[in-house]
């Protein structure tokens, strides 16, 4: 059995030999040189597609290069923080000349102690030399690109800024005041009060505009806020006749009118024609500390005839 | 350096890069890439009896159409050459062209290439020629077992041819016919089989 496999291996080795040595046929010359000719055609037709060394590199290059400069362009024209910020410089300026015009203004105020009132432009007008160079230039810029922001806006942030600034400073004046009433002082007035007097006066010609609404207003305003109003007065209220019990109304006649209770002084009270000063000493404001406490806020009324004053 | 010492076994052959820079598929690479005619030229001498034979004995001898037939496969290559990936052997894809082609030209002229005798009794006069040692009896021998092998069935004959001729192994024969190895391996079994039984005693 195991010769058969054996026989079989050879007798197939022996075809194979036989089949190879009877395998002698060969392509004809003709053919082979057809054939090798075609290939030099083709070859020479299609020139080889050579590659440079240096085409990786400089491809690399090129494309880096590329996004550099795609990057570096982006950079320039995306919006940066200092470009945000060069708009902001307009509300900025903005608002620092209606600082620098709030100080000129109170400074100029403060020199004032005559009853003529700077307008708007006047202030602009004076505020104007002091601001250098380069902020007027951001200035015409900003009226050049926002004309919404007029003259009248900057008086009315500047009023508004100045109506609290009185408000501070006649507390304080008012912190005197009732120092004053604590420690009996001679009745000439001080310069604090001159001071604070010019600025009320100051006040008062800004807020001119805000008059009719806080004459509209009175009696929403909290009492601190009636004794500073021109338009309104602090009175005792005469239905329940309590000196404890104050009600805030319209000023009623041309005395009150423009009278600062808060603030002004019987001089100026009367200095109008016709009006007297009624005060009363323990009467104490809402925000300031006193050692006594009731009585009427300080009143300028019309001078009745045969109406003695009260202070004297 | 090393790159450029590389390079130059790459160009000129020498060293232990000889034989994987000459492999055929590097050959076919060179060719088709760079356009080195050399490297077709080598490989056009190393494939070309082979693939003649292999045309030859598969048109049962018709010199004319293998002729015809062979000089196609190597213009298809060449034009071909662009595309050529070398994902599989050379000799395999170079067979594949022309059993291809052989297809082809079998439906153009809807019949099988009829083996024409006076043509093999020229090849067997041709191997004695060539080879003074063989007797007459082993040219006699050759006839008749050229004779029987054209003889055998087409898929037979065609794996007998492939692995003789082509010096193919089975896996490259199942590749290049489109079929399994066990097929490929039953069909040179059963070709060797009835060569075995038709061959006579005294040739064997």
């Amino acid at each position: 059995m195991s010769d058969q496999p054996d026989n079989q291996f050879n007798d197939d080795k022996k075809i194979s030999t036989l089949y190879r040595a009877g395998s002698t046929a060969q392509p004809p010359k003709h053919i082979d040189q057809a054939i090798r000719a075609e290939a030099r055609r083709s070859v020479s037709s299609t020139p080889p597609r050579v590659r440079s060394p240096w085409a990786v590199p400089v491809s690399m290059a090129a494309v880096l290069a590329l996004s550099v400069s795609l990057i570096s362009l982006i950079h320039e024209e995306a919006p940066t923080v200092s470009d945000i910020r060069s708009d902001v410089p307009v509300i900025h300026t903005e608002e620092r000349e209606i600082t620098e015009y709030a100080t000129k203004e109170k400074s100029a105020a403060r020199q004032e102690t005559s009853s003529d009132r700077l307008s708007v432009t006047e202030i602009t007008d004076m505020a104007q030399p002091d601001i250098d160079t380069e902020q007027k230039a951001e200035r015409q810029k900003t009226k050049v690109t926002k004309p919404s922001l007029q003259k009248s806006q900057v008086s009315a942030k500047i009023k508004e800024e100045l109506t609290f600034d009185a408000a501070i400073e006649t507390s304080d004046e008012m912190s005197q005041e009732s120092v004053r009433r604590i420690i009996p002082q001679p009745k000439s007035p001080s310069p604090a009060s001159g001071r604070a007097g010019a600025s009320i006066e100051f006040s008062t010609g800004l807020k001119k505009d805000l008059g009719t609404k806080a004459s509209e207003n009175c009696e929403q305003l909290s009492h601190s806020a009636c004794l500073n109003s021109e338009q309104c007065s602090l009175v005792v209220n005469e239905i329940i006749n309590d000196s404890k019990t104050l009600v805030c109304r319209r000023s009623m006649s041309h005395c009150d009118t423009g009278f600062i209770q808060r603030s002004d002084t019987k001089e100026s009270c009367e200095s109008r024609q016709g009006c007297m000063y009624i005060s009363d000493p323990c009467f104490c404001p809402p925000d300031v500390l006193c050692i006594c406490n009731g009585g009427q806020p300080p009143q300028c009324q019309p001078r009745k005839n045969g109406t003695p004053l009260q202070s004297e | 350096m090393i790159q450029a010492v590389y390079h130059f076994h790459r160009r000129y052959s020498i060293g232990k890069y000889v034989i994987h820079d000459n492999n055929d598929e590097n050959l076919m690479l060179k060719f088709s890439r760079d356009g080195d005619v050399s490297a077709f030229d080598m490989l056009y001498e190393r494939h070309k009896v082979p693939l003649f034979r292999y045309i030859l004995k598969q048109t049962r001898h018709h010199h004319a159409i293998t002729e015809e037939l062979f000089q196609e496969v190597w213009s298809n290559l060449i034009r071909a050459r662009e595309q050529y990936q070398p994902s599989a052997r050379f000799s395999t894809y170079l067979f594949q062209i022309a059993r291809n082609r052989m297809i082809d030209h079998a439906r153009r002229v809807s019949a099988r290439p009829v083996s024409d005798p006076e043509t093999n009794h020229e090849d067997i006069a041709n191997a004695g020629n060539d080879d003074p040692s063989l007797h007459a009896h082993t040219a006699d021998c050759i006839e008749q077992l050229q004779t029987h092998v054209s003889r055998l069935p087409h898929e037979q004959h065609e794996t007998f041819i492939l692995k003789h001729e082509g010096e193919h192994t089975l896996g490259h024969i199942a590749e290049i016919t489109g079929v399994t190895l066990e097929t490929a391996k039953s069909r040179l079994r059963y070709a060797m089989k009835k060569l075995r039984e038709l061959m006579p005693e005294e040739c064997l």
